[in-house]
């Protein structure tokens, strides 16, 4: 069973997903218009998209080894043509030490391996460092876009990046490369001792 | 002759819930993908097709009616176990008069299709993607006077 | 030659003496006087493309399906001249403007198409399907043809 798999949201999933839209962090960092709608709009709304919204926008579910949902995650501005749309997600408050990364990984997967999209928008507010440090993000920042977002009380800048198939590529040759290094010099040393 | 498996017919939701515990064998079914399409996705994909959906065991198999010609039908299943396929093609000839059924699977993928009678009649290049790739599609014609036990 | 979207206006061009869902549909010179005209409907979901060749008639890519890059498509014309420039313009809107990896149709040999146009455009015959559509009373064997993209 892999770390991490992608399934699509259903219904079941709806009560999970408001509660998380309406934490602390998640409005800090994303958004929070779940504060001031009622559980039956937002319900409606979620099953607006799984029912009717594939064109536009599509709903998933990030599970854990044992099936555990361990947050969400969702594709917006969907460019079938252009086989571009922007990803956002979502980790429950329980899992984010451990999973948030592998939750991204999995989900870029997915996106690019099964739904065939070539170019990955993210978007995370500068102020958010739950998974990228301040310098981290300034290094990935392709646009920083000021007054961006209005959440919790103040507005928020933006940081906006793509990451294209090229991208990944070349990040899995280097990875490759590295694992490649490491094993020779492991193998040399080893030789040596003998 | 031959004693025919039964068949068990499945209403749209219980045909997604068997497709979806398919796994890899679903993907492709009547061009349907449990992978990329939620479950109203494939209800709708379903319900455009006109398909039917039976089970036998562990296997699903189901056709889609050739709107242009109603003597004709496309045929899926998602296993290589010919049986099933054998007791679809039994009713469709039995009950819907088909004369003729065309499946379409992708290339790779094992399956019943030459062993029921059906012939390779063409491949359509690269009219797949999956797993970060491109995949073939195979084509097969059976005629219910070779394809039937 | 440039395909456009459709509109309201060009309601007319959408139905016609040829078979339903022909890459090639031309006029049936012997369509059956009490048969209704094959007729496709305007574009009403995103699984379509229904674009119009001026004066000509209508290109319908349909199936269209974005995970795997590709669409059916089904022609209509009210007359033949032009029709080798319509075919790559068809095919360079399908991989171009579309951004499809393939694009592929029905062809029908009973009625005598000009699929040397076809191949002219990269076209190829895919599979050759028996009875797959009805004529003049009895089922008729019908072909997929098809074009992959190139990249």
């Amino acid at each position: 069973m892999p770390f991490m798999t992608v399934r699509h949201f259903t219904e079941a999933d709806i009560p999970v997903r408001t509660e998380l839209l309406r934490e602390n962090k998640y409005q800090t960092n994303l958004n929070d218009f779940a504060m001031s709608a009622a559980d039956l709009e937002l319900a409606d709304g979620m099953r607006r998209t799984i029912e009717s919204g594939h064109h536009v926008k599509r709903l998933f579910t990030m599970c854990g080894s044992k099936g555990q949902v361990v947050g969400f995650s969702w594709i917006t501005s969907i460019d079938w043509r252009s086989q571009t749309c922007e990803l956002s997600f979502a980790v429950l408050p329980r899992y984010r030490s451990g999973f948030g990364f592998k939750a991204v990984e999995a989900a870029h997967e997915y996106l690019r391996e099964q739904l065939h999209m070539d170019v990955i928008i993210n978007q995370v507010l500068s102020h958010n460092t739950m998974m990228l440090s301040a310098a981290e993000l300034d290094a990935h920042a392709q646009i920083r876009a000021e007054y961006d977002s209005y959440t919790v009380g103040q507005w928020r800048t933006a940081c906006y990046w793509t990451v294209t198939r090229d991208d990944v590529r070349g990040r899995k040759q280097r990875e490759q490369a590295r694992r490649q290094e490491i094993a020779d010099r492991v193998r040399a040393g080893v030789q040596g001792l003998s | 002759m031959t004693e025919i498996l039964s068949l068990q017919r499945l209403d749209t939701d219980m045909a997604i819930a068997e497709l979806k515990s398919c796994g890899g064998a679903a993907r492709g079914f009547l061009g349907l993908d449990p992978v990329t399409q939620n479950d109203s996705l494939l209800a709708a994909e379903l319900k455009s097709l006109q398909a039917q959906l039976f089970s036998a065991g562990e296997t699903v198999v189901g056709f889609a009616p050739n709107t242009d010609q109603p003597r004709q039908a496309y045929v899926a299943s998602t296993s290589a176990d010919p049986e099933p396929l054998r007791a679809l093609l039994e009713f469709l000839t039995t009950y819907q008069r088909c004369t003729t059924f065309v499946a379409m699977v992708p290339d790779g993928v094992e399956n019943c299709f030459a062993d029921c009678g059906f012939e390779q009649v063409g491949v359509l290049p690269r009219h797949r993607w999956q797993n970060y790739d491109w995949q073939d599609v195979l084509v097969y014609v059976g005629r219910a006077d070779s394809c039937r036990s | 030659m440039r395909l456009r979207g459709y509109r309201g206006s060009d309601a007319d061009l959408l139905a016609g003496p040829w078979l339903p869902g022909e890459l090639l549909g031309l006029p049936l010179a012997d369509w059956p006087p009490l048969a209704a005209p094959t007729t496709v409907p305007p574009p009403a979901d995103p699984g379509q493309e229904l674009c119009i060749a001026p004066g000509l008639g209508f290109v319908r890519y349909t199936e269209l399906d974005w995970v795997h890059r590709r669409a059916r498509v089904e022609i209509g014309l009210h007359g033949v001249d032009g029709l080798d420039v319509l075919l790559k313009t068809v095919v360079a809107h399908g991989f171009l403007t579309l951004n499809l990896s393939r694009i592929h149709g029905w062809v029908t040999p009973l009625v005598d198409p000009p699929i040397g146009l076809l191949a002219d455009v990269g076209f190829q015959r895919e599979a050759v399907l028996p009875e797959a559509t009805w004529l003049d009373g009895r089922p008729i064997d019908r072909e997929i043809w098809g074009v992959v993209r190139n990249d």
